[in-house]
């Protein structure tokens, strides 16, 4: 065995031992030869080396001997494959092309998914950590307000350790000289650093004094915000600051790309006690801890579960339908597994491509299949002759797979940072958007069956056949060409004409309208707006008020021309609800809404024009109305009327709200106001308390950007628990959103782009290869006197045929869809055309050929 | 006997050859090509072509094993030994060939 695993490990030390042991035997042979029979030097070496016969074929024999040979072979396949790509460069740069930007798209979703699914958090024995969660058994939530149950299980669990609670805030932190910042920070229980394997850069980390009932205040602040706010300075160790109303001292700054648990920059003690408050009350926590020595996640689920029933038997009104549920972080929100689910949908274009790319190799394997048969009859073997076509197609791929990576490298960074200024989010710290080595081994595996496909298909096919058919067949395609070139055409014609114009469609809605009016976005301020109750503190109720204070100052600000609020900023990762509407029967259709205030639609210049505007008395909480977009009301209602209509957010949805809405108004001249992105056409009144936090807009006289810091100094004014957020002109909040759409734009129409490339010419591959294959018939029937327009109809009939049957086909499968807009039929009427035209020009060169060729050059033809 | 007969013959028992010279003591390949010349008294020639794929072979079956040397003058060269398991083969080896000799001699002695 080990004798073996030498022999062929040691690839590069059994060929130098060959050699030397080759050597050596000559060089005794020549020297017994002079020593022996007398001859001279040269005249016996040259004796020596006829003795030993051909010495090329001992190479041979000794590589096969190790199992070496093939890697020779693959040598010489690898160049043979170089030298086909380079004679067929149109062919070779259509295909490495498609096939980079199904590799790139595919390596950054598989990056992006296991970034998110088994994210590298850095945390010391990050597998064992797990995270506890109430299951809320009623709406399949999670309750967060859990302190009552940390301290339970804090006391109780043996099989986690290090248990502990973190809590999120946002605060304002104030520094002595006046600067201002809006930081999120995270109050933890003492455990929490331990787990998190905080080490500080400068001071120390959080004690356990510090927990103390009568303990000062302290913070730890991370190496971000440490340069942000005080400029990297040393000296703010011990630095007294105001978070939000409490002052409290800096003991120490975290080093750089310390965030945890997310994207955290600032640690202070979690002090509260559930002697505090009522269970199920008092802040939101995430609970996390680490598997004791020894135990598994399954032994902590059953520790739990007991502990879990206990206490919902104990406080049945509380807890009856709570049940504690142990998750591993690195799997928390389950995604681990969808993920590389997720991934087989990229997989599939990649397999497309690789089929496509294979048809068109397949048009010109046939060309070559005489040499195939050629070569299997002098004695190849069939494995010998695919893995000759695998190794052509590996080259492909491998340049297809590194201008892919290319594409990935440079694309990656940029779509991810789209992604998050979209999602209105920074990324998580651990989130690495460059490529890592498990991606770059995805795309290595990806070029393997990509080879695997383009070669094998059509070497499986060319190999089926002996010599002996081709001897025995007169002339023609042995290879029953024409049958297969016309399913290949049905469908690539079929698939063509049905998924062209859907990315149309979808790259022209993400384009910027320009029919749209134009919105004076630049004279408008927007920002966020949150109440944070600070560390110690209760959660206020006078939050609706606080807000409604900071409107009316507003308003009062010189410039101001108009001050209004919205539930959110539309077009940011806006989700759908499901809307119920009560029309004869109840239909349920899925839309967008907006909570607004009354003046809002009048403060972005949209027009009611039909019913009634929101009033005042609309806010209060029993009045239900809402007013709708003129173009989804005509899309859902039809000719009919849709003021007096009732619509309903029914209950388990993200916007869950009781009873039934009445329309009482439609708006036209929204979408420009609501901004780039997606579509709102729902508006219902809103009511502040309802909402974490608002979005306000305000329409000035000047410049608005101007105003931003008179809009800090006011919030501030009013409480300073309100906190303020991503301020803005409004030009500049939506630019995410329309690079965004741009991107994505740009990034679908390359995917179309390449779609139709590459089924224009895969028709025009095969249907001029299908003539050609022809040539034969032709020349004869020419020779007989046949009419040249008859052959010529012949030749085009059956070529329309095949791309009529395609166009069939294509047209049923988006029969329902597409071809129902007449946008939609108009393009796929373009599709269809462009395919017939390139399908009579694939047709007409080699038709014309065969014509003119003499009836014996056509008997010669193969 | 000619050369084309005496290859033939040799094709099949080469490995046997190799065996047999082996177990007197270690040897590199141009030594064991003489060895069997001599011992044959000249009418046996081993191929030297087919030698070595034949040592290699006999490697990777475990029956020989070999390493670097150095002969009397002090050259550099690979030394062939047999191993436990090439002794048990060469035994059966001979066995079955003396069975096949005798077997042959039999029929050519009726003949």
């Amino acid at each position: 065995m080990e004798a073996r695993a030498r022999l062929l490990f040691g690839r590069r030390s059994a060929e130098a031992r060959m050699e030397e042991e080759l050597q050596f035997h000559l060089e005794m042979e020549t020297e017994r030869l002079v020593r022996e029979d007398g001859l001279d030097t040269k005249e016996a070496r040259r004796r020596a080396h006829v003795m030993f016969g051909g010495q090329d074929s001992y190479r041979e024999s000794m590589r096969e001997g190790r199992g070496m040979a093939w890697l020779s072979g693959l040598r010489l396949d690898l160049k043979l494959g170089v030298r086909m790509l380079v004679k067929y460069p149109v062919l070779t740069g259509a295909s490495v092309l498609a096939l980079a930007v199904a590799v790139a798209l595919a390596v950054s979703w598989f990056e992006f998914m296991s970034n998110m699914a088994v994210p590298h958090l850095g945390w010391p024995d990050e597998d064992r950590i797990v995270r506890i969660q109430n299951l809320d058994l009623e709406t399949a939530g999670v309750e967060r307000r859990s302190l009552h149950d940390y301290e339970l299980w804090r006391d109780q669990v043996r099989s986690i350790t290090d248990l502990s609670a973190a809590s999120t805030t946002t605060y304002t932190l104030t520094t002595d000289d006046g600067l201002n910042a809006t930081l999120v920070g995270v109050r933890v229980t003492p455990a929490a650093l331990r787990l998190f394997g905080a080490r500080p850069l400068l001071g120390r980390s959080l004690t356990d004094a510090d927990y103390e009932a009568d303990a000062p205040p302290v913070v730890m602040i991370g190496f971000d915000a440490w340069h942000r706010v005080f400029g990297g300075d040393r000296s703010v160790l011990g630095r007294v600051v105001r978070l939000g109303t409490e002052h409290v001292s800096v003991v120490g700054v975290m080093p750089e790309g310390f965030e945890p648990p997310m994207n955290h920059e600032l640690w202070t003690p979690l002090r509260e006690s559930a002697l505090g408050y009522e269970r199920r009350s008092g802040p939101p926590l995430s609970v996390f801890g680490r598997l004791a020595p020894g135990s598994t996640i399954e032994a902590a689920q059953a520790e739990l579960r007991v502990i879990g029933e206990r206490t919902a038997a104990a406080f049945p009104e509380t807890h009856g339908r709570l049940r504690p549920e142990v998750v591993r972080l690195k799997s928390a929100n389950d995604m681990a597994g969808v993920a590389m689910l997720l991934n087989i949908p990229f997989l599939l274009f990649l397999i497309v491509v690789s089929a496509n790319v294979a048809t068109l190799l397949f048009a010109r394997t046939a060309t070559r299949e005489s040499e195939i048969a050629m070569r299997i009859a002098l004695g190849a073997s069939r494995r010998r002759v695919i893995l000759q076509l695998i190794a052509e197609a590996l080259v492909i791929t491998s340049l297809g797979a590194l201008l892919g990576l290319a594409f990935a490298q440079a694309g990656f960074g940029r779509a991810m940072d789209l992604f998050w200024e979209v999602q209105q989010m920074r990324p998580p710290y651990f989130f690495d958007s460059e490529l890592s080595a498990p991606g770059i081994l995805y795309v290595v595996t990806l070029a393997m069956l990509g080879a695997a496909i383009i070669g094998a298909i059509p070497g499986l096919r060319a190999t089926r056949r002996q010599l002996r058919d081709l001897i025995g067949q007169p002339g023609g395609s042995g290879m029953k060409f024409g049958a297969v070139a016309t399913v290949v055409i049905v469908v690539q014609v079929a698939l063509s004409v049905a998924f062209i114009p859907v990315a149309i469609m979808n790259a022209q809605e993400l384009l910027p309208d320009r029919e749209r009016t134009p919105f004076p976005a630049h004279t408008h301020l927007t920002g966020r707006l949150a109440l944070q109750p600070g560390p110690g503190r209760q959660d206020r109720a006078d939050g609706a008020e606080l807000l409604a204070e900071v409107q009316r100052r507003l308003i009062a600000q010189p410039g101001v021309v108009a001050a209004t609020r919205a539930s959110r900023m539309p077009g940011f990762n806006h989700p759908t609800t499901t809307v119920e509407i009560d029309d004869d029967s109840i239909r349920i259709v899925r839309a967008r809404a907006l909570a607004i205030d009354p003046d809002f639609l009048d403060a972005m210049g949209a027009r009611i024009i039909a019913g009634r505007a929101f009033s005042d008395t609309d806010v209060m909480a029993d009045s239900r109305v809402a007013i709708v977009d003129e173009a989804w009301a005509r899309e859902t209602f039809g000719a009919r009327n849709a003021v007096g209509r009732r619509i309903r957010f029914p209950a388990g949805t993200d916007n869950q709200q009781d009873g039934w809405y009445e329309i009482v108004g439609l708006v036209e001249g929204m979408s420009s106001a609501v901004g780039p992105g997606s579509y709102v056409p729902l508006f219902h009144p809103l009511r502040p308390e309802e909402h974490e936090a608002i979005q306000f807009y305000l329409r000035t006289e000047d410049q608005p950007a101007a105003h931003a810091p008179q809009v800090h100094a006011l919030v501030a004014g009013v409480d300073p628990d309100l906190v303020i957020s991503d301020i803005a002109t409004l030009d500049d909040a939506w630019r995410p959103v329309q690079r965004a759409d741009r991107f994505f734009a740009v990034a679908l129409g390359l995917v179309g782009l390449i779609i139709v490339l590459f089924a224009l010419m895969g028709v025009y591959a095969l249907t001029s290869f299908s003539v050609a294959q022809r040539t034969r018939e032709i020349g004869i029937r020419a020779a007989l006197g046949a009419n040249p327009r008859r052959i010529l109809a012949s030749i085009f009939s059956r070529a329309l045929a095949q791309i009529g049957l395609g166009i069939i086909a294509g047209m049923l499968l988006v029969s329902l869809t597409v071809a129902r807009s007449p946008e939609g039929l108009r393009l796929v009427a373009g599709v269809a055309a462009a395919m017939v035209i390139v399908g009579l020009i694939a047709c007409t060169l080699p038709a014309l050929r065969a014509l003119r060729i003499q009836p014996t050059e056509a008997l010669r033809a193969e | 006997m000619n050369a084309r007969t005496q290859t033939d013959a040799l094709r099949g028992s080469l490995d046997l050859l190799i065996l047999k010279t082996l177990s007197l003591e270690p040897m590199h390949g141009w030594g064991i090509s003489q060895r069997v010349q001599q011992s044959s008294r000249g009418v046996l020639e081993v191929n030297q072509g087919s030698l070595y794929p034949a040592l290699q072979r006999l490697e990777k079956e475990g029956l020989v094993t070999s390493e670097w040397g150095r002969t009397d003058n002090n050259r550099r060269a690979r030394y062939y030994r047999l191993t436990a398991r090439g002794r048990r083969a060469l035994g059966e080896e001979l066995e079955s060939w003396k069975r096949f000799a005798a077997g042959l001699e039999a029929v050519l002695r009726t003949a």
